[in-house]
C-alpha cells in the first residue's frame, strides 16, 4: 500500500515552516515533471480559490442596544430591508435584497462592502414597542467598527462546477451568466475549472464541515453543505460532475475581510449579487489526493445549456472542457463558433490562491480536519405546485 | 485635420433631410458613420467621426445639425476603463464584436484596445462593476 499521510502530520510540517504549499496550477506541473510519488512524498499542500458571483451571500450584524432599547421589526441599512424576524438587534442583511430608492444599482452587498470600506451607514428601523423594549424608532448611522458582530454566513457559495449559458432565440436575453446575444452570439462560464476548490477534491475526502479557509481575505470555515448540494450529478471517469453539483456553506468575520475579495456587483436586468473570494487548502494524504490536485482544465467537462426558454431544466446542448472555454471559442454540435467570456476572475482566483499559499508556508494557518464529511448522496429536489396541502395520516 | 466623434439622435419629424450630404458637400467635412439605427417614425441614432481642416467647419457643421433639429452629442473616442474598479472577470469580452476587449491569456487581465471601439455600448451592460462607461458631451 502506498504512502498515507494525515492532517496532524501535515501541520507539524506548517509549524516548522517546512511544508511545501503549491496552488493547484502548480500541482498539475509538478505532477507532469516529477510523477505521482514523487509528489506524494513532497508536497504537502495544494491550494485552490475560485472568485465569483454567489448571489446566496448576506451577514449577521448585531447594532447593540439603544436607551430606551427597541425590538426592532423592520430594518433598512442605506434603505435595504435587512430580516430583522430574528431577536431584537440582530439582522441578517442578504446580498441580493435590492434598495427601496436605486434599485438594482444598490444592494446589500454594497452595504456589506461600504461597511468593509469603513463607510457610515444608515441604519433606520421600527418596532411595534414592547414594555421591555418601548422604543419604536431608530434614525442613526453605523459602521463597521460600531457593530458587535458581523459575520458572513452565505448558504451556498463555491459551486463545483456550473454550466455554460447560451441563447439559441434570436434575441439578446439578460440573465445572470450576463448578456446572451440571440442565436448563439456568445457563451459564458462561470468557474475557475483546475484552480476550483471543489474540482480538485470532487467526492469531498478532505473539505468538509469544519474545513478552514480563505473566505473575502480572511480565515474563515465551512459550516455546513450548501444550500442545493447536489453531488449525485452526472460525473465523468475522472469523478468530475459535468454540471453545478456540490456546494459549501461558509462562514466567516465580516470584520476581518477586504474589499480586495468581495465585491457588490449588479447585473444589468437581473439584479445585485456578490463576488465573494474563496481558498481552500487540500492536504495531501494519499495518491488518490494527487491525482484529484493534478486536474487540469481539459479534463474538467461542463454541459452547454440554453437558457432562452427560461425553464428550470434548459435544453442540453453538448459538453465541453475547459481548456476550450479558455481559448476564447468553442464551437457547437450545430458547427457553430461561439465567442466565449468567462464571469469569475482566473487572475482573482490565483491571487487568492497565492495569498493562502503563503499563509501556509509562514505558518499562519494550519489545516482542520472536517468534524463531519459532505453528503455524496443528497439528491436536489424541485418545488412542485399543489392545489393543496397533502395530509398524511 | 480636426476631428469630433459625435451621437446624432434624430426625433422622428427630423429625418426627412439629406443632412450627411449637406455636411459634406457645403461644409467640406469628412463623415465617418460608425453605427447607425435609423426607422421611419422612430428615433434615430448616428455615431460618426466629423473631420475638417478646420475646426471651425466643423462647428458650422453643428451649428447647421442644431438648427435642423438634430441633437447633437459629443462622444469619448472610446469606451473609459477604470481598471481599479475591474475585477477581471472577463465578462465584457464576450460582447465586445469590435475586438477591443479582450482578455490576456497569461495573466488574465482586461486589454482594452480604445483605437478599436465602436462605442456599441454593450460592455457597459455587461459590467456588474462599473469599470467601462461610455462618455456622452465628456461625463
Amino acid at each position: 500500500m502506498s504512502r498515507q499521510k494525515d492532517f496532524e502530520e501535515i501541520n507539524r510540517k506548517i509549524e516548522k515552516g517546512e511544508a511545501l504549499v503549491l496552488t493547484a496550477e502548480e500541482m498539475s506541473d509538478f505532477v507532469d515533471d516529477y510523477g505521482e510519488d514523487k509528489a506524494l512524498e513532497e508536497v504537502d499542500v495544494v491550494t485552490t480559490a475560485t472568485f465569483g458571483a454567489m448571489c446566496s451571500s448576506g451577514a449577521f450584524l448585531n447594532f447593540g442596544h439603544t436607551d430606551p432599547p427597541i425590538r426592532m421589526s423592520r430594518v433598512y441599512l442605506n434603505d435595504v430591508l435587512a430580516y430583522s424576524g430574528i431577536a431584537a438587534v440582530d439582522v441578517y442583511i442578504g446580498a441580493t435584497e435590492e434598495s427601496e430608492s436605486k434599485g438594482s444599482q444598490y444592494g446589500g452587498a454594497h452595504v456589506i462592502e461600504d461597511l468593509l470600506k469603513g463607510e457610515a451607514i444608515h441604519l433606520r428601523a421600527t418596532s411595534k414597542g414592547t414594555d421591555c423594549y418601548p422604543r419604536k424608532e431608530v434614525d442613526t448611522y453605523i459602521t463597521l467598527d460600531d457593530l458587535n458582530q458581523a459575520y458572513l454566513f452565505n448558504p451556498r457559495n463555491c459551486y463545483q462546477n456550473y454550466w455554460v449559458a447560451v441563447n439559441s432565440s434570436s434575441k439578446i436575453i439578460y440573465t445572470y451568466m450576463g448578456p446572451l446575444y440571440g442565436n448563439f452570439g456568445n457563451a459564458s462560464y462561470s468557474s475557475a475549472g483546475q484552480l476550483s476548490p471543489l474540482l480538485n477534491d470532487p467526492y469531498y475526502k478532505t473539505i468538509g464541515i469544519g474545513s478552514r479557509i480563505f473566505l473575502g481575505g480572511a480565515q474563515g470555515y465551512i459550516a455546513w453543505e450548501g444550500t442545493q448540494h447536489n453531488p449525485v450529478r452526472d460525473r465523468i471517469e475522472n469523478g468530475i460532475p459535468v454540471g453545478g453539483s456540490g456546494t459549501l456553506a461558509v462562514i466567516g468575520d465580516l470584520k476581518e475581510m477586504s474589499t480586495e475579495y468581495l465585491r457588490a456587483a449588479s447585473i444589468t436586468n437581473y439584479g445585485v449579487s456578490m463576488y465573494v473570494g474563496i481558498g481552500i487548502p487540500i492536504p495531501i494524504l494519499n495518491k488518490e489526493m494527487v491525482r484529484y490536485t493534478a486536474v487540469r482544465d481539459k479534463d474538467i467537462y461542463v454541459t452547454i445549456v440554453d437558457y432562452s426558454g427560461g425553464v428550470r431544466d434548459n435544453p442540453v446542448l453538448g459538453r465541453v472542457n475547459y481548456q476550450e472555454l479558455r481559448s476564447g471559442k468553442i464551437v457547437l454540435d450545430n458547427g457553430l463558433e461561439v465567442p466565449t467570456a468567462p464571469l469569475s476572475s482566473l487572475n482573482k482566483a490565483r491571487k487568492i490562491a497565492e495569498e493562502l499559499k503563503g499563509w501556509i508556508k509562514r505558518g499562519e494557518f494550519l489545516l482542520e480536519k472536517p468534524v463531519q464529511k459532505l453528503s455524496t448522496t443528497r439528491g436536489f429536489k424541485p418545488l412542485n405546485i399543489k392545489k393543496e396541502a397533502d395530509t398524511y395520516v | 485635420m480636426y476631428s469630433k466623434r459625435v451621437q446624432l439622435v434624430y426625433h422622428p419629424n427630423t429625418v426627412d433631410k439629406p443632412i450627411i450630404y449637406d455636411l459634406i458637400k457645403h461644409f467640406d467635412i469628412i463623415i465617418n458613420i460608425i453605427q447607425a439605427k435609423i426607422l421611419p417614425d422612430e428615433e434615430g441614432k448616428l455615431v460618426m467621426d466629423m473631420e475638417a481642416v478646420e475646426m471651425e467647419y466643423i462647428e458650422k457643421g453643428i451649428e447647421y445639425l442644431l438648427v435642423e433639429g438634430v441633437e447633437v452629442q459629443t462622444l469619448e473616442e472610446s469606451v473609459a476603463y477604470n481598471q481599479e474598479n475591474c475585477i477581471f472577470c472577463g465578462a465584457c469580452t464576450g460582447l465586445c464584436k469590435s475586438g477591443a476587449l479582450k482578455m490576456d491569456r497569461n495573466n488574465w487581465e482586461l486589454i482594452v484596445e480604445h483605437e478599436k471601439c465602436l462605442l456599441c455600448g454593450m460592455c457597459v451592460t455587461a459590467c456588474a462593476f462599473n469599470s467601462l462607461t461610455l462618455g456622452v458631451n465628456g461625463n
